[in-house]
């Protein structure tokens, strides 16, 4: 209906907008990395690799990227994938208000903005009137400083809390995609449940699972989120490279430093973001 | 045998799903009781006087309500840039054979993903601060909308490409016009497709706390999400009334987007697409 | 106001396909006419050209004489019937009959009344108020025909509108077509690929093949005369049976050769010469024009054709035998009776040939010699 060049009229607003505030800011991010931009020095230099090297040898750097790695492998490999596919193994082919209201109040909590929740889970992990520990001390036992004294495992669980949503909604439409008949087939050869996940789940999810696992590492290693509950601390005991990125961005002002980080980052990313691209491809 | 097997299953069932909606729903319950409370604390308790006085402070503070101003008037625009540009794009990517533009997608899905709001925070500091749009409204409508217009066109295009193009060859047969097509057919029939996306792009933006953190400076120009987080210092002590009659009003917009595209579509899933 | 069609050179290519080539056709005013073919063949590619979705990369199109190759859709005034009917889903089925009058700018009033007319025409008078999805594939089918024929068009295109339809409705919209043309009498061209199709509705018929004509002749002619063997093979169900044979000549009387038969025909008249000038020939029998009998004496020396039968298939009224010759199949159409029920798959049979209604054609070319 409309001629090429047309077309390409209808493109380019986007693909400016895209490139300016998108496709510009990665790469200059590369380039700034490679000075020792900061608000105190005067003027700026070009010093090659020199946040680099000073970033590899930081004890800080290292600790962040640990805590990352932490973050990441516990709260969204293990936990959200876990819960996820929990969740959507649990009610598939199954109706009913309860699967209806847990899995929407799953999805409110993977909707909800994160200030929010921040602010809810601050109110539930409350040393004296959380409610957390109030439950806890209906058992008998004596509630902790959960945010002060286990701050890796309290963002961890948070996190699963979270983005499970996201898993069991993608599992959920991906078991949808076996047929029936498979399952059938199973029962009526007596499979227990076990054999089911090994043999027919697992092996026809395999692609599903390996999107999901791509981008919920890609989103949790981006989060901020756990700033808000905790700020990095006690310490730097929860300080992720995305909060060690900001502090050292714009609370130290070092920006030649922060974009560093900020190109290590970038280049995780682009890792994760091709691992899942090429599961797109596959599907 | 077979019967208590089968019981067994029923009895897990339930345990197991109580137990997950526990997990779920208890973190979520000072949310919702707290503001009706006249003494409300870090506690969770049922308002033994329900009121509605700390809403009625929400409305009376004046920085609180011009944040939701802010945030509507962020979130709004920038939905609105993409939508509209995401359409036009979208449409001609479906409709026109253009050399590269299977790349072209491609190289947006990957740049969306990988520029995280974390990657670009410093470039895009600076770039607002050399393009004068440093705490500027503009300047946050502006680089949401570069985010958020990879994934709005994708998810476009799949709904241009689902719409039959014969229905404007028959138009344009009939002998309608090109504004007339555009009018009468086009946009009717792609209108869903894009309060898909307009209610997919808000909701994000709508929540989004780190950008509008890092490009605002002034509390004037500050989102509920940011002025929600300022609030705790204010006076050293959180106002916990407030705050948490602010928080359910601000969860009010998401929740009414949740229950209308669920009740008016389906909640349909896009695989991959989020942030 | 009638009017006629006419392609000179018409070609259409695209990157890699010559969709429609070099084709020259005249369609006459009020005329019938059908555009039959395989897919892929350019029927389309030719429809789409005349409505002006296309631009020809060489060659012309008249309306009445008058060259509208470059002219955009709209002044061309035609309409066009899609093979998924495109009714406009957020649409009544009143809008969407009245959308072409709509975008001509015909006030509201006189719109109605034209939509009411153009509905009743069609018996769907009483779904106007519906939506394209409360309706049955028939009535779609009648809805998309209103919207084309409400603003009264001087040229009907028609790409496989019935082919989403059940065998019945398929059928009973056929000869309601059939009937609305006549009595509007507005030039129709009609695109399929199913020849009975074709052949009930067209006055005449252009076989397609790789964006040229075969053949274009009357229905009739087409079926009886077809004028290659690509044509003879693509018109009629089954199709005509086409044998290879060489012709050896015995003083005056040509002895034809097929794989392992002779066949002799004494009542060849004015051909004799034609036939003499060939080593090779195709026979094009049509399954009507053939008789099974029953080879009871094994030991005779049977001439014509003789082979065994492989399958029998009940049509109704009909019967329709498939008869190994050889590595070839030939397919025999007899009307029921006593004699064909004792018939079996199994059976040795020979097969008389009805001399009179057989066509030649040429080894090489392929093309009937008359
Ligand atoms: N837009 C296009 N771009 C490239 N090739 C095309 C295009 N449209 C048609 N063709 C090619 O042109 C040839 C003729 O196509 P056309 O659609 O006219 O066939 P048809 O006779 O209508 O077949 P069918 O019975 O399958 O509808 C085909 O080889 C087709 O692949
Ligand atoms: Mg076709």
């Amino acid at each position: 209906m409309i001629s090429k060049k047309t077309a390409f009229f209808f493109l380019l607003p986007a693909l400016v907008l895209i490139f300016i505030f998108l496709i510009f800011p990665a790469f200059w991010t590369l380039y700034y990395s490679l000075t020792d931009y900061s608000l105190l020095g005067a003027s700026t230099e070009f010093i090659g690799v020199q946040n680099f090297i000073n970033l590899f040898t930081s004890a800080r750097f290292w600790n962040a990227t640990i805590l990352s790695f932490e973050f990441v492998f516990f709260s969204a490999i293990i936990g959200q994938a876990g819960v996820g596919l929990l969740l959507a193994m649990l009610f598939h082919r199954k109706s009913g208000w309860l699967k209806k209201l847990v899995r929407n109040l799953a999805v409110a909590s993977w909707l909800i903005p994160a200030v929010v929740v921040a602010y809810a889970w601050a109110a539930f992990l409350d040393k004296e009137y959380g409610l957390l520990n109030q439950i806890i001390g209906i058992f008998g036992f004596t509630g902790i400083d959960w945010l002060n004294e286990v701050p890796m495992g309290s963002i961890i669980i948070f996190n699963i809390w979270r983005g499970a949503a996201f898993s069991m909604l993608l599992f959920t439409s991906a078991l949808k995609t076996i047929p029936p008949s498979h399952f059938e087939t199973a029962d009526v050869v007596g499979a227990s449940l076990w054999d089911k996940i090994k043999d027919i789940v697992l092996p026809q999810l395999k692609t599903f699972i390996g999107s999901d696992l791509a981008l919920i590492t890609l989103w949790t290693f981006n989060l901020f989120t756990p700033f808000l509950l905790t700020g990095g601390g006690p310490g730097r005991q929860t300080e992720i490279l995305p909060i060690y990125t900001y502090f050292k961005a714009f609370k130290y002002m070092e920006f030649g430093l922060g974009a560093a980080i900020s190109a290590v980052i970038l280049f995780i990313n682009l890792t994760l973001a091709l691992v899942y691209l090429n599961y797109l491809k596959a599907e | 045998m077979r019967l208590v097997k089968k019981l067994l299953f029923r009895v897990l069932f339930y345990f197991a799903s109580v137990l997950l909606g526990l997990f779920f729903v208890l973190p979520l319950l000072w949310l919702f009781v707290t503001p009706f409370r006249s003494d409300p604390s870090l506690a969770v308790r049922l308002p033994a006087n329900p009121t509605l006085q700390n809403f009625i402070k929400v409305v009376n503070n004046a920085y609180a309500m011009r944040a939701f101003a802010n945030s509507a008037i962020q979130a709004l625009g920038s939905t609105f840039l993409v939508v509209m540009l995401a359409a036009l794009a979208a449409y001609a990517l479906s409709r026109v054979d253009l050399p590269g533009k299977g790349i072209i997608v491609y190289i947006l899905i990957l740049f969306s993903s990988v520029v995280t709001g974390i990657a670009a925070m410093v470039p895009l500091f600076f770039l607002l601060l050399q393009l004068g749009l440093i705490d500027t409204h503009l300047g946050i409508v502006l680089a949401f909308s570069g985010g958020f217009l990879p994934t709005g066109i994708f998810l476009m295009k799949d709904f241009v490409d689902s719409v039959s193009l014969t229905y404007e060859e028959s138009a344009v047969v009939s002998g309608a016009s090109k504004v007339q097509i555009f009018k009468d057919i086009i946009l009717p029939l792609i209108g869903p497709g894009m309060v898909v996306v307009a209610v997919f792009t808000f909701a994000q933006i709508w929540s989004n706390f780190l950008l509008p953190f890092i490009l605002l400076r002034s509390n004037s120009k500050m989102p509920v999400s940011v002025a929600i987080y300022t609030f705790t210092n204010e006076i050293g002590m959180p106002k916990i009334g407030l705050i948490s009659a602010y928080s359910l009003l601000y969860v009010v917009p998401i929740i009414s987007l949740y229950i209308f595209t669920n009740r008016r579509y389906g909640f349909k899933f896009y695989g991959g697409i989020k942030g | 106001m009638e009017t006629s069609v006419k392609f000179e050179d018409l070609t259409k290519e695209f990157e890699d396909v010559v969709a429609v080539d070099h084709l020259n056709l005249k369609i006459e005013k009020g005329e019938f006419f059908a555009l039959l073919g395989p897919s892929g063949c350019g029927k389309t590619t030719t429809l789409r050209l005349i409505a002006g979705l296309e631009q020809p990369t060489e060659g012309k199109i008249f309306l009445n004489n008058e060259d509208v190759s470059s002219y955009p859709p709209k002044e061309r005034d035609v309409a066009m019937v899609f093979q998924d009917y495109a009714l406009y889903p957020h649409m009544t089925i009143s809008e969407n009959i009245g959308y072409p009058l709509k975008v001509r700018g015909v006030a509201k009033e006189d719109r109605q009344e034209r939509i009411k007319e153009a509905a009743e025409n069609l018996q769907i008078g009483e779904l106007l108020d519906r939506r394209p999805s409360q309706l049955s594939g028939g009535q779609q089918q009648r809805v998309s025909v209103a919207r084309a024929l409400v603003h009264e068009p001087s040229v009907f295109l028609f790409d496989e509108p019935l082919s989403n339809l059940d065998a019945r409705l398929r059928i009973e919209a056929r000869t309601f077509l059939r009937h609305l043309q006549k009595e509007l009498g507005i030039t129709t061209i009609y695109v399929t690929h199913d020849q009975s199709e074709a052949l009930a509705l067209a006055d005449r018929i252009a076989i397609m093949e790789a964006g040229q004509a075969r053949q274009v002749d009357a229905a009739q002619k087409v079926y009886h005369e077809p004028a290659d063997t690509f044509v003879a093979n693509f018109v009629g169900s089954p199709p005509m049976n086409l044998l290879q044979c060489r012709v050896n000549m015995e003083g005056e009387t040509p002895i034809l050769e097929t794989e392992n038969n002779t066949i002799s025909f004494t009542n060849l008249e004015n051909r004799l010469q034609r036939l003499k000038e060939r080593d090779e020939l195709i026979l094009g029998i049509r399954p009507e024009d053939m008789d099974l009998t029953l080879n009871v004496d094994q030991d005779e020396q049977l001439t014509g054709l003789v082979g065994e039968i492989y399958a029998v298939e009940t049509l109704g009224a009909q019967v329709l035998f498939s008869v190994k010759i050889g590595n070839s199949m030939i397919r025999v159409r007899e009307m029921s009776s006593e004699k064909v029920s004792q018939l079996a798959v199994g059976d040795d049979v020979s097969v008389e040939i009805n001399e009179d209604r057989v066509l030649y054609y040429d080894a090489e070319d392929k093309a009937l010699i008359n």
